[in-house]
This record gives structure tokens, C-alpha cells and sequence, in this order.
């Protein structure tokens, strides 16, 4: 052995190298298990429920929950999100905020130095911070009130441990709605009494049963439904089946009206109504006016369960200040479907049983609240609300909706509100005269214009000077539109901090960022089923917390501890506790009509079943007796007028369904001589919104060179000279990404597709610099639908594309932020 | 050469790729590096310079230590060099993981994390909880390297060579081009660069003949 020639080491261990060795990573292991192959254990998410072998520490293989005949295929991205490169694996600094607080240089989000800090000073900062602002300005400097899609799991539900620790500390804005729903939940309360996008729809079986014809407007069932907001069942796959089956024999006919053949229709091999986008209400317009004028329309049914038809005819016969008679050739013009063809669609429509469908898609659009209230006068003409198969229904294709509830109660949540009597430090809820509450897509307006006075449902909003955000599990710089205004807003902001897994755009623009661990770190427990109620699922904890990360519990915990709560806070119980202590509760609960097991044979077992729920008609007691069943609307009845939002006296959402023409669309419309094509911005169909994305193996499965996929049609994409696989440059006048080019039949001329959720990844911090991923709300308008809801306008977007030639950038999007310089 | 001089040398190889270790382990504290302005520290590099093999990556360590010295919170600009490094940015970054660079995946807790558990398993031990690191960190295989060579009081067993060859100079070159990648002061890339040329020397040392 020739180690000789080393001597002139020799001494140095002794001179110089003890003092600079720190200490070892490595220890004995307590006895080693015997285990080869691993442990299987139950858990659950928003794509289903599933089972997990765990070996040697470490998710080795997944299999779908074997009650879930139709598993999503998203389950397969599952573990690229645990041990994702994207994953935040400790507390981390934004450098310049931690050299300078609130004077740090904002202008360089977005491009930053971080450090690692230890959890005790992360904590520190953030708890000096909150206290910094409600001393220095108060509780409207504050907004740590917008949420999203959390995990799944009612222990560790991230806004309830937001909202209660940082309550516990003081009061701060929050907001109302969210930007799925927003048009739609603010505007059916007034129309059918309830948000309608929330609500149990008529049950599959009866609609199979009953139907002759379903009317999907503007929705995807078979996308939408493989995720749920608690555990997905995935039931409503077996409807899907029997329906695609049904259509086969002609026994129903499924019409899409969509400009986009969706993958239901495919799936269904049902019909198409091509549509231009945007313009479901001049069609809807001219259907109302043909079952006027041909008299089909059920009168009796709007005399007994319907106010205020008389107010709504003159504006379809055009003598009310538009002028305009709103017949099937004046919607010709505006919606690209033949007069006749609309006349036809309309004799269809009352001629037997028929059920509409209403997708969110076209609430998340300018006046997105119009759409959905003519939908409603609509079938209200049919007469049908309330009969099985019939009717109109807002949620079909979200979590279990349709699928029949069992009626059993679920477990209950980690609390969100500290307990009485509240021990709350900062008592101070003198807002200085801004609001406490905002609707949750206008909190970039209130950075950019504090103090500026919006309407909102009936209220006068004055937008609060936010200096702070704190978002947890939330990722707005996916979900919320235009990502340079968002910059220029927190140029703004003296302080973010997010709570997250995973590096997200919101991660990359914080100034504190705090490692929370997955779901799947955990223990936990959901229900099975968000409408259904099938069951109760375990969330056994596959692994323990990866890195410095910990669970939402512990992370709001410390920051209790910090306010001198922590027992208040967690009520002296411990995670495993609160499992058992909601799964009690939900024992409780169900005592009378769904006996259950104690909790450590529910732990063992993995989850219990309720079984199947009986079937049941939405609106069916309204129709049985108005009086005593009557709406939660003002009146008690559908709202063909509203007083009430008549009163509001707003320009943009009047006291009947009207159309407006939108700032920008496609096919002729404003806008679309500069940018003429019309991007849709739906829900994924390989993620969970934003969720997902950063899973590797699973994104290479759709990405195209890397890029989120554009779907386009192929005589647009041929007339730039763009193939499949090409990449794209898609830009407006708000911003530009690049993504990759999927062309496709299914997608007409002038119009094209980026699904939201895309991670954001800006080549440089610099306002206007191209997307290397493919976020479409880079391209997005921040815009409100209108006064009433001040929801988000995702879906009023125009754009032009072109074929990227050079070389391009590098996708910035994942594995952490990033440092141009 | 007597045993004594075998069991020296094999003490300063362990002490070194501790050294290594615990240089990618964390960021240094003021007081650690310190020793790097004015103490320990200085002897060490200002050693290691002489060796030619050694020199040009002695000399960008100690370069970045002047430019770092130079500013306001030396240790603070060094935190945020190591976090750019290794501890953000996995794609543009070089994280300190095996499975990153070995794995087709491009996920971390890849095979590469399971052979050093498999081979921790077998001998009773375990990446210390507190540090909770996967098992291809490049510090837990270092600090193991280290172990390795400290209990061969009497040469070189086959398991360090072998160790050295499948676990590390598998994915030593990548990591090392990766941090070359990072533009920042030069320190941690300095360190790699020495890590990577020292391993060379070391193998080639601990060869039979």
C-alpha cells in the first residue's frame, strides 16, 4: 500500500483540522426491525384514497383505495410529491428582508438570495412582524384571510391553524369567496336561494332514470370529478359509464354546449353545440326568446314557483332602453349559432325531460353572474326545477355531487376561531375606516389602490393599505390573474410569509417561507366522500416529516407558544388527540342512524362506510309545496327580477339577466384584432389546480419539451407554421410565456387552451419577462365580473401566439427560487 | 514505515473528509469562520495550498474568504451563498443529494438513498434524526467515509476503496460542475472543487499497488 507519498499531512489532524470538525451525522440505530417488505397503510386525498407500503422509511409503491372502482391516474404523481426537488426543506429568509425588514429592496422578489434560519428565530420573525404591524399601523395592514385548496385532513386543515393563531394574536382583513365560484355563489343566492355551486345536485340514478336529454353547459364532468375537495369516491365514474351506454342505445342524448369538444363529450361520444366564447348569454337570450314567441315556456310554473317575468319579457322583446329584441338572429351574430339552429335547440329543450348542466367556467368570466342567472330563467321556462332528470344544477362535475348522500355526519375540524373567552393580544379592530373583509380577488387592487372605495354585493368596500400578507397552503401566484401586476403589488408589501411544501411562485415572492411537511407526513383522518358522505377515511402517517419541515400543527403551535398560548391553543391535546377526538365526535353524531366502530378498530381497519345514500331530486320539495319548502331567496321564490340587486343600482349586474359585451373577446369581438384568439384557462386534467405540478415524473407524462401544454387548433397553429411539440410564444399586451404546442382537433378556430395551475416561472424578476413554464395568468385580466360579486374574470382573456424560434430559456418553475444574477 | 505512521495518516484522511463534511453540512457560524480570517482555518488551507494538486481550489476559497470578508456580515453572505448553493435551488443549485444526479427520476430518496440506508441497516446505524437528512447527502457519506477509515487502524480495507468508487466518485464530478455552475463568491464551489481533487489524490494513494 502506497500511502507514503501522503506524509505531508502527516500533523495536521493534530494542528489544525479538530477544532474546525463539527459533529458526526451519523449514530447507532436502535434495534433494527426485521421488516423487509414494508408496512401497507390507508390515507386519503383530494384524488382518492389510497394505500401505501412504506419501507426502510420511505413511500416505496401506491395502490388505489380498492372501494374506488374509478382510481384517477393522478395518483400516480402521488410520490413525485413527497420527494419532489420542489420541496421546501427548511425555514428560509429572503437575505435583503432579513438584513432589512421592512426597508428590504422589494423590486428583487421574484430573484432572490435566501438564508436558512433556524424554526425558533423563523418563528421569531414572524411573530416580531405581526406584532410590528398591529403597533405600527393596525389590524387593516394585515391580510392573512386568503386560502385555497388546502390538503385534505381535518386535523391539520392549513387555514384553521392560521386563522386561529394569528386571531390569537390579534384581528387582520379578511376575504369572502373564492376564485372558483365567485360570480356564481354571490349571484344564485339571489336567483334560487342557495349558492347553487355548493349543493347537492339530483342523484345519477334519477337522472339516468328520468332524463331524455342532459344539457352540459359549459362543464366537463370527466375532468373535474377525479379530484375532490375532502377524499374523492370517484362514484360518479360509474354514472359516467352507464350514461356513455345510455347514449349508445339512444336513450339520452348529451349535448355539450361548448366552443371546446371536452373530454366528457369524448369520453360520452355525445354531441356538440359549438358556441363562440363568451357568449352563453345572447344564445341563452334568443332560447328564452324563441320559447316566448313560439309560446312553450311553462306559465304555470313561473306563476306558482317564479317572481318577476313580466319585469324580464320587455328586455327580451327589446323595449326596454337597449332597443334591441333579443331573437335568435340578433344572437346569430354574437354567438356563431345559426337562428334557426338556436330555434331548434330550444324546441329540443322542452320537449321531453331535460336537465342542464352548468359548469364554473362561465362565471369565471366578465359578468360571469349573467350566464348563470339566465341559465336559471331558462329553466324556470322549462318548468322543470324540481323533477327527477330534470331541471338545472350548478355542480355536477365537482366532488361527489350527485352521488347520493348517506346523511351521515362527517368529522368535524381543527378549530379556526380561538377559543372563548379569547385571549386575543392585540384587541385593537379599529380598521381606520377601511374594510375588515374584501372579496378575495380584489386584495392586489387593495395593495396597489388602499383606500379606493369598490361595490360589492350590496356593500361599499374601502380596500385596506395591506403592508403584510400571510398565506398558508395558499398559492396565489398560481390562482390569482396577471402576474406583472401582481408584481408591481409587492414591489408594495413590506412583509409575506407562506407555509407550504413546496416551492411555489408564492414561496419565491415571500420574505419568510416555512416548511410545512405533506399530508402524507402526518396522521389525520376525512371524510370519504364530500357530498356523498360515504364514509370516514384514516390518514395514517406514511413517513414522518421530511427535512426541518413539520406539520401544521406543530408550525401554528410554536407561534401560539410564542404568544404565551400554546395549551389555549392546542387544548393541551396532541395530533393523535385531535384524531381521536374528531373521530368521537363524528361517533357521536351518527349514533342514532350510523353506529360506529371505537376508534382504534377504525384506526386498524383504515376507514368505515355508510354505505350507499338513497337518491333524492334537488328542488323537489320547493315543487311539492313553495310555501313551506320556499327558497332562501328574498321572496321565497326563483328570482326571474331582483329587487334587491335592482336596488344595488350597479351598472353591470341589473335586476334581470342582461348581456354585456366584454372588454375582450374572440370572434370579432373587442380585442380580437390585435389578439385573436381567445384563451381558456379550465381546470387541469393531470393536477389539482396548482397542486402536482411539481411532481416530476408525473409533469413529463403531459408537459411538451418541458412546457405546460397549449392546445390549439390545428388551422390557427398551421397558419404560423406550428407543429405539435413545437414551442409557442403566447403573449397580450399584460405579459408572454412560452408552452408547448399540442394541436388538436377539438379546439376551433380563434380559440386555445392553457390549463390554470401551470407553475409560474418568470425568466427574471423584471415586470413584463417571459414565462418559461406556460402560467396562463400571466396573460390573464384583473378584472372584476362586476359590482355585484368583484370576482375573477379568468376566463376574459385574448391573446396572440407565435412560434418561439431560438433557444429557448430554461424552465425557472421548479425546484426552488431562483437567482439571476 | 511502521503501523503508527499508517494509523497517523489514516487519521488525517478521516479528519479531512470529516472536514469536508462539515463544511456541506451547514453553514458556518461567526465564530467558525472566524477561524477561516485568522486561526485554524488559515494554517489548514495555507497547508493544503502547497500540495500542487490542491492549489488552484485553495486559492478560490481563499479568494471568496477576502471578497466575503469585505462585506458588512461575512457569515451572512456565506449563510446565503450555501442556501443559493445547495439548499434552494435543486435545479440551478447543486443539492448535495446522490439521488438527484443518479436517478432517472430526478427525485430525492432514489436508489442511491436506499443503498446508503441498506448499508447503515446492516451495520446497526442510522442518519442522526436531528440532522434528518436523506442518506445520500454528501456530508452523511463523508462523515461515514470518515468512520470507515478511522476504524482501519492498520491500512486501507477493500469497503473504503469500494465505498469511495460506488457511493461517491459515482455522482462526485456532477455535484461538483454543478456548484461550478452557481455564480456567488466562489467558496462553497472552492470547497467541492478541493473535495473532488483530494478524493482523486486519496483513491490513487489507497490503490494496492
Amino acid at each position: 500500500m502506497s500511502i507514503s507519498r501522503r506524509s505531508f499531512l502527516k500533523g495536521l489532524m493534530a494542528t489544525s483540522t479538530a477544532a474546525l470538525v463539527g459533529p458526526g451525522l451519523i449514530q447507532a440505530a436502535n434495534a433494527a426491525a426485521s421488516d423487509t417488505a414494508g408496512q401497507w397503510k390507508v390515507t386519503g386525498s383530494h384524488w382518492g384514497a389510497f394505500r401505501a407500503r412504506v419501507y426502510a422509511g420511505k413511500v416505496q409503491e401506491i395502490k388505489a383505495f380498492e372501494a374506488d372502482k374509478y382510481p384517477t391516474d393522478m395518483l400516480k404523481g402521488i410520490k413525485g410529491i413527497i420527494y419532489s426537488p420542489s420541496r421546501i426543506r427548511y425555514p428560509m429568509v429572503r437575505y435583503d428582508w432579513y438584513l432589512n425588514r421592512e426597508k428590504s429592496d422589494t423590486t428583487q422578489r421574484g430573484d432572490n438570495r435566501f438564508i436558512r434560519v433556524t424554526w425558533d428565530e423563523a418563528i421569531t420573525l414572524f411573530h416580531d412582524e405581526l406584532e410590528r404591524m398591529q403597533t405600527q399601523y393596525g389590524p387593516w395592514a394585515i391580510h392573512a384571510g386568503s386560502t385555497g385548496w388546502r390538503s385534505t385532513g381535518q386535523v391539520h386543515s392549513c387555514g384553521n391553524h392560521m386563522a386561529r393563531a394569528i386571531g390569537m394574536h390579534g384581528y387582520t382583513v379578511n376575504k369572502v369567496g373564492d376564485y372558483s365560484t365567485g360570480a356564481g355563489q354571490t349571484i344564485m343566492p339571489y336567483v334560487l336561494g342557495t349558492t347553487e355551486v355548493y349543493a347537492q345536485g339530483t342523484s345519477w340514478p334519477l337522472i339516468l332514470k328520468n332524463s331524455k336529454t342532459i344539457v352540459l353547459w359549459g362543464t366537463d364532468l370527466a375532468k373535474n370529478l377525479q379530484v375532490g375537495w375532502n377524499c374523492e369516491t370517484h362514484e360518479s365514474f360509474e354514472y359516467l359509464e352507464q350514461l356513455k351506454e345510455k347514449i349508445a342505445r339512444k336513450e339520452i342524448r348529451v349535448i355539450s354546449v361548448d366552443p371546446v369538444k371536452s373530454k366528457t363529450q369524448n369520453y360520452l361520444n355525445s354531441e356538440q353545440q359549438y358556441i363562440n366564447p363568451q357568449t352563453d348569454v345572447p344564445f341563452m337570450l334568443a332560447i328564452a326568446h324563441t320559447l316566448y314567441k313560439e309560446n312553450l315556456y311553462d306559465k304555470k310554473f313561473i306563476d306558482t314557483y317564479a317572481l318577476g317575468f313580466e319585469d324580464f319579457v320587455p328586455y327580451l322583446l327589446g323595449t326596454t332602453k337597449d332597443k334591441i329584441e333579443k331573437t335568435p338572429e340578433w344572437a346569430e351574430q354574437i354567438c356563431g349559432i345559426k337562428a334557426d339552429d338556436i330555434r331548434e335547440f330550444a324546441r329540443m329543450l322542452v320537449k321531453e325531460r331535460t336537465q342542464i348542466m352548468v359548469g364554473w367556467s362561465i362565471q369565471r368570466q366578465q359578468h360571469g353572474e349573467q350566464p348563470y342567472w339566465m341559465a336559471a330563467v331558462l329553466a324556470t321556462m322549462l318548468g322543470q326545477i324540481g323533477l327527477p332528470g330534470g331541471g338545472i344544477s350548478y355542480a355536477h362535475h365537482y366532488s361527489s355531487v350527485g352521488v347520493s348522500s348517506t346523511g351521515a355526519a362527517g368529522p368535524g375540524a381543527f378549530p379556526r376561531n380561538p377559543d372563548k373567552p379569547e385571549k386575543r393580544i392585540h384587541k385593537n379592530k379599529d380598521y381606520k375606516g377601511y374594510s375588515s373583509t374584501i372579496p378575495v380577488a380584489r386584495w392586489v387592487d387593495a395593495i396597489l389602490q388602499p383606500g379606493k372605495k369598490i361595490q360589492a354585493n350590496g356593500a361599499t368596500i374601502t380596500l385596506p393599505d395591506l403592508k403584510m400578507m400571510v398565506f398558508s397552503g395558499c398559492n396565489p401566484w398560481h390562482h390569482h390573474q396577471d402576474r406583472n401586476n401582481m408584481k408591481k403589488a409587492f414591489h408594495k408589501l413590506e412583509t409575506v410569509v407562506t407555509v407550504d411544501f413546496t416551492w411555489t411562485a408564492t414561496c419565491r415572492f415571500s420574505d419568510i417561507v416555512l416548511p410545512a411537511c405533506t399530508q402524507w407526513e402526518r396522521n389525520d383522518l376525512d371524510l370519504y366522500g364530500s357530498y356523498s358522505g360515504r364514509g370516514i377515511i384514516a390518514m395514517h402517517k406514511l413517513v414522518d416529516p421530511l427535512f426541518q419541515s413539520k406539520t401544521d400543527f406543530e408550525i401554528f403551535t410554536l407561534l401560539a407558544r410564542k404568544l404565551g398560548q400554546e395549551k389555549d391553543y392546542t387544548q393541551g391535546k396532541s395530533e393523535m388527540q385531535w384524531v381521536k377526538e374528531l373521530y368521537d365526535g363524528c361517533v357521536e353524531a351518527n349514533k342514532a342512524s350510523f353506529p360506529m366502530p371505537d376508534f382504534e378498530t377504525f384506526w386498524k381497519e383504515g376507514f368505515v362506510d355508510f354505505g350507499k345514500g338513497k337518491d333524492w331530486t334537488r328542488q323537489a320539495a320547493f315543487r311539492e309545496d313553495p310555501e313551506i319548502n320556499s327558497l332562501g331567496t328574498p321572496s321565497g321564490f326563483i328570482e326571474i327580477f331582483s329587487r334587491k340587486i335592482d336596488r344595488y343600482g350597479y351598472k353591470e349586474c341589473q335586476g334581470h339577466p342582461m348581456w354585456f359585451e366584454k372588454t375582450e373577446r374572440s370572434h370579432g369581438g373587442p380585442g380580437s384584432d390585435k389578439h385573436p384568439i381567445w384563451l381558456q384557462s379550465c381546470h387541469p386534467n393531470k393536477r389539482l389546480h396548482s397542486q402536482m405540478c411539481d411532481s416530476e415524473q408525473f409533469r413529463a407524462t403531459y408537459a411538451v419539451k418541458g412546457r405546460e401544454p397549449i392546445y390549439l387548433n390545428p388551422q390557427d397553429a398551421k397558419s404560423r407554421g406550428i407543429k405539435d411539440g413545437d414551442i409557442v410564444r403566447v403573449f397580450n399586451d399584460r405579459g408572454q410565456l412560452l408552452a408547448g404546442a399540442v394541436v388538436s382537433d377539438n379546439y376551433p378556430a380563434g380559440v386555445a387552451r392553457i390549463e390554470e395551475g401551470a407553475w409560474y416561472g418568470p425568466v427574471d424578476e423584471k415586470i413584463g419577462s417571459l414565462d418559461t413554464y406556460g402560467d396562463p395568468n400571466t396573460l390573464t385580466l384583473d378584472l372584476a365580473t362586476s359590482e355585484l360579486s368583484q370576482a375573477t374574470s379568468a376566463n376574459t382573456c385574448q391573446v396572440q401566439y407565435e412560434k418561439f424560434v431560438g433557444k429557448a430559456p430554461a424552465v425557472t418553475a421548479f425546484g426552488g427560487p431562483k437567482e439571476i444574477s | 514505515m511502521t503501523e503508527t505512521t499508517v494509523s497517523e495518516i489514516n487519521e488525517t484522511r478521516a479528519s479531512l473528509y470529516w472536514w469536508f463534511a462539515t463544511l456541506l453540512t451547514k453553514e458556518l457560524d461567526k465564530e467558525q469562520l472566524a477561524m477561516y480570517f485568522c486561526g485554524e482555518g488559515v494554517t489548514l488551507l495555507d497547508q493544503l495550498e502547497q500540495e500542487p494538486d490542491f492549489t488552484a481550489s485553495v486559492q478560490k476559497i481563499k479568494s471568496a474568504l477576502t471578497t466575503i470578508l469585505a462585506m458588512n456580515k461575512p457569515e451572512l453572505e456565506l449563510a446565503a451563498d450555501f442556501s443559493q448553493i445547495f439548499l434552494t435551488d435543486t435545479k440551478a443549485g447543486a443539492p448535495p443529494y446522490a439521488s438527484v444526479y443518479l436517478s432517472k427520476s430526478g427525485q430525492l430518496f432514489e436508489q442511491p438513498h436506499q443503498d446508503m440506508i441498506d448499508l447503515f441497516k446492516a451495520q446497526g446505524l442510522t442518519v442522526d434524526p436531528e440532522f434528518n437528512e436523506p442518506a445520500d447527502h454528501i456530508a452523511v457519506q463523508l462523515d461515514y467515509l470518515g468512520n470507515l477509515i478511522i476504524q482501519d487502524v492498520n491500512g486501507v480495507s477493500e469497503a473504503q476503496i469500494n465505498f469511495i468508487e460506488v457511493h461517491i466518485l459515482s455522482w462526485l464530478e456532477q455535484f461538483v460542475k454543478a456548484a461550478d455552475k452557481v455564480n456567488n463568491s466562489g467558496f462553497y464551489q472552492g470547497v467541492c472543487q478541493l473535495l473532488q481533487a483530494y478524493i482523486k489524490q486519496d483513491i490513487v494513494a489507497i490503490m494496492p499497488d
